[in-house]
């Protein structure tokens, strides 16, 4: 049944042998020490100040939604950076092999890459940038604050939740690994076919893409079902759908979207992996096989992927904008709607990204004109912000800088993607860079709103801000960064270069080309001055640290009622909520604080050590997998397996914390009043008792 | 803490669990599953024939384990997995619709379809 291959097999190592480290490349050498001391520099840290118990109890075992959504933002920042890297290195690539006389170093006969290198240096960047840089930001940073702004205590499935980190986890250690041990794909993030079949990809390098994104895909679509049952089931008592966050319908449309859409994914690579282990053939040209079908699956996950990022991003912006313009959120009614109307149109697109496959103009047609489609809930959402700003009091906190940036970039990747939508402008542009950089154009939105987001969310989760002056250097630098790299990027486009050349053949394009070198050069320094920003502020935490609930002074939603930083409970009481913008109301009418007469007890859930072991299984089963070392995917399959069954029958009903340690611990807040509101013995239902009393603002509420 | 909080067991989801007709379901799976490869792999019928055979046990595979697995019925409990199944079809009809319609006119314009299943393309 299985298939052969060339190249040595034993039944220990499998497909593994010495030859497989590439030691003999100076890049991958180096880059391996770097990591390796980089390595042993945080172990013996961590060991010097004794901190493995703390690491332990409570991170890698943890339950709590706070401390999971900040590994997931850790773990997509380091392979932003990553990622960031290999962008560099194409960039230096592509500027140092233009012409027949550019030399040639390190082997390559133009610039420093061979093909093969450089073809595994762009799949690596676009998997990881989409999948497990940007996608893993922005489910932490959902993971953070969807329970705060519903006034839950956790997500709906603590447990889920973490075993869905661990094999976010897993599937990026994989992706990492191939760094040193054997390659990677060089079929791009999208996994071209035929290219990925065994007998064009004989190594390991699309096993190790095929594995990881499989497990990764995983964990999203479990983190997708946790969001909506979270959003569903958990909303406070008051929280009328109404009344929720715009950021909350935006977590829910996105986890929609990726709930419906990433099985799509995990089984189109399942099939592939099927053509490559088990020698079916879904995707072989000739045998019965259909490798267009590949690419078709591929989109139907591919494009709803695309709304599964921006939305999130979306959300962030409806939450900054109207913070610094001091202003509630302009057309919150047609904002929700349009949230779920681009994830409802996202599932009729997604042959834009193969309009010229062949297929007929009917087709092509109806999908230009879907497409199309989605710059009217954009476009809504767009006036919306733009109406929140008009005659707004306009702060430019950095938080707020990045969000307006964001703005203006999806004007531009909007009308561009308008352009693309029409499939004579496509013929025309069809992977060209001008594509490319429209693509980066869009993630750009993404990641400008996740930059605003962690500026923005910061003090709420580690109780003091971030450094204002460093952090707006960084802004510039990244935004002039973006403007001349893609700017150039997208003046090649429209000269016709092509995407994934390692080397460039006219010399005209020399100049845009160290257009795009200057500009990596500028995200170079913006990426310095990020770095910078947080180890100042880190330093100078005592003169950032925030001394009340909300950090900007003009927050609106709930989640500012928490303490900042927040506590492992989150709410002291469950809070009621009397309005759409709660804390902008409590504020207004004076009920920001109000000490209950008593605290109930707390129900929250034991941590467990069960889904990190879940997630070492799943990195076990890849490597085995990828190798072919049979033994160890069984073993990894029935470790699995057991753990499963084991928590099955783990008879564990968490633990309580005692109204009264409550109120011990919520003492040392300063902005709690020490003499208990008149609650008219409603727990909790001190300000829904006050709400009773104060005038209402339908401006707000209706 | 409401009882099942306190006692998974009395969950209303899990008191919906029989073993037995959990087993049947599931050896009924493996026939379902099962036959179409066995018939598929053997080449045991004309392509048009084994994709109708795969259609109607997928499709009968999808009514049996939606009842006897999931459970899905309009009760408390069930109902928003009925809500979830059924808002489902519209996403399945597009995708699988959609995709139907583009091969149909992708296969006239780049290859002639009895051709994919010729025996010269079988070396």
């Amino acid at each position: 049944m299985l298939v052969d291959y060339p190249g040595p097999w034993t039944p220990l190592l499998g497909r593994l042998d010495a030859h497989q480290i590439p030691l003999q490349n100076p890049i991958l050498f180096w880059t391996f020490v770097l990591v390796s001391l980089g390595a042993a520099t945080v172990l013996g840290a961590v060991t010097y100040y004794r901190s493995w118990g703390y690491l332990w109890r409570e991170w890698l075992t943890s339950l709590d939604h706070k401390r999971i959504g900040v590994m997931y933002c850790l773990l997509g920042v380091v392979m932003l950076f990553r990622g960031f890297i290999d962008g560099v290195m194409m960039r230096t690539q592509q500027v140092m092999a233009v012409g027949p006389k550019s030399p040639g170093y390190l082997g390559a006969v133009h610039g420093y890459l061979p093909p093969y290198h450089f073809g595994q240096i762009y799949s690596a960047h676009g998997t990881i940038m989409i999948l497990f840089a940007i996608t893993p930001i922005l489910v932490g940073i959902m993971n953070i604050i969807v329970p705060l702004q519903i006034g839950a205590r956790d997500m709906a499935y603590p447990y889920l939740n973490a075993v869905s980190f661990w094999l976010t986890a897993a599937a990026t250690g994989l992706v990492m690994i191939s760094l040193f041990i054997g390659d990677f794909s060089h079929a791009g993030w999208v996994g071209l076919s035929p290219l990925t079949e065994l007998a064009y990809s004989p190594g390991v390098g699309v096993d190790y893409w095929s594995w990881a994104v499989q497990i990764g895909s995983v964990g999203t679509t479990l983190a997708s079902i946790n969001i909506i049952a979270t959003i569903i089931k958990m909303r406070a008592p008051g929280m009328s759908w109404t009344k929720m966050p715009i950021f909350c319908w935006t977590a829910l449309s996105t986890s929609v979207v990726g709930l419906s859409s990433f099985p799509v994914f995990t089984a189109a690579v399942a099939l592939l992996s099927l053509d490559r282990y088990a020698g079916t053939h879904f995707f072989t040209p000739g045998l019965g096989g259909n490798l267009m079908l590949y690419t078709d699956l591929f989109w139907i996950w591919g494009h709803p992927e695309v709304y599964y990022v921006v939305l999130p991003a979306f959300g962030i912006l409806s939450e900054i904008i109207p913070t610094f313009s001091e202003k509630p959120l302009f057309g919150y009614i047609t904002m929700a709607a349009a949230s779920i109307a681009i994830g409802g149109v996202s599932w009729s697109v997604w042959l834009h990204h193969f309009f010229t496959m062949g297929a007929g103009p009917g087709v092509n047609a109806f999908f230009s004109i879907a497409s199309m489609l989605v710059g009217i809930p954009t476009g809504v959402k767009v006036f919306n912000w733009a109406f929140t700003l008009y005659r707004g009091r306009v702060r430019f906190d950095v938080p707020m800088l990045w969000a307006l940036a964001a703005l203006v970039l999806l004007l531009t990747g909007g009308l561009t993607g308008m352009m693309l939508a029409m499939p004579a402008i496509n013929y025309t542009v069809h992977n060209s860079v001008f594509v490319v950089a429209h693509f980066h154009n869009m993630l750009n939105v993404v990641g400008f709103a996740c930059f605003g987001a962690i500026n923005y969310w910061f003090p709420k989760v580690f109780g003091f801000k971030l450094d204002e002056r460093t952090g707006k250097l960084a802004f510039w630098f990244f935004s002039a960064g973006t403007v001349v790299l893609f700017g150039s990027m997208y003046a090649l486009g429209f000269m016709g270069m092509p995407r994934r050349i390692d080397y460039i053949p006219f010399t005209s394009w020399r100049p845009l080309l160290i257009g795009e070198e200057v500009g990596i050069f500028l995200f170079l320094i913006a990426s310095y001055y990020m770095v910078k920003q947080l180890f100042v502020s880190i330093r100078d935490r005592a003169k950032n640290r925030v001394t009340t609930s909300d950090a900007w002074g003009t927050s609106r939603s709930l989640e500012w009622l928490a303490h900042s930083p927040v506590p492992f409970y989150n709410f002291a009481v469950q809070p009621h909520v009397n309005a759409r913008d709660e804390w902008a109301w409590r504020r207004e009418h004076g009920l920001g604080h109000v000490r209950p007469d008593h605290y109930e007890d707390i129900h929250l859930p034991n941590n467990t050590p069960l889904p990190l072991m879940l997630g070492a299984c799943a990195f076990a089963l890849g490597f085995g997998l990828v190798w072919r070392m049979y033994w160890l995917a069984l073993v990894s399959l029935i470790g699995i397996v057991i753990i499963v069954i084991a928590r099955s029958f783990q008879d564990d009903p968490g633990h309580t914390l005692p109204g009264a340690q409550i109120r011990q611990m919520e003492a040392v807040y300063p902005d709690i009043p020490r003499e208990a509101g008149a609650t008219g013995g409603m727990l909790g239902g001190v300000v829904a008792r006050h709400a009773l009393a104060a005038p209402r603002s339908r401006a707000r509420d209706d | 803490m409401s009882t099942e909080a306190r006692d998974p067991l009395q969950h209303p989801e899990v008191q919906l669990a029989r073993g037995g007709q959990y087993l049947g379901t599931y050896i009924v799976s493996l026939l379902l599953t099962g036959a179409p490869l066995w018939l598929v792999v053997h080449h045991l019928g004309t392509p048009l024939r084994l994709m109708i055979v795969v259609v109607a046990c997928a499709a009968a595979l999808t009514l049996i384990q939606g009842y006897f697995w999931l459970r899905l019925d309009f009760s408390r409990t069930q109902r928003w997995m009925t809500a979830a199944f059924v808002l489902f079809i519209p996403l399945f009809v597009m995708t699988i619709g959609l995709t139907a319609w583009m091969f149909a006119t992708l296969y006239t314009r780049t290859m002639i379809p009895t051709l994919m299943h010729a025996p010269a393309f079988a070396h």
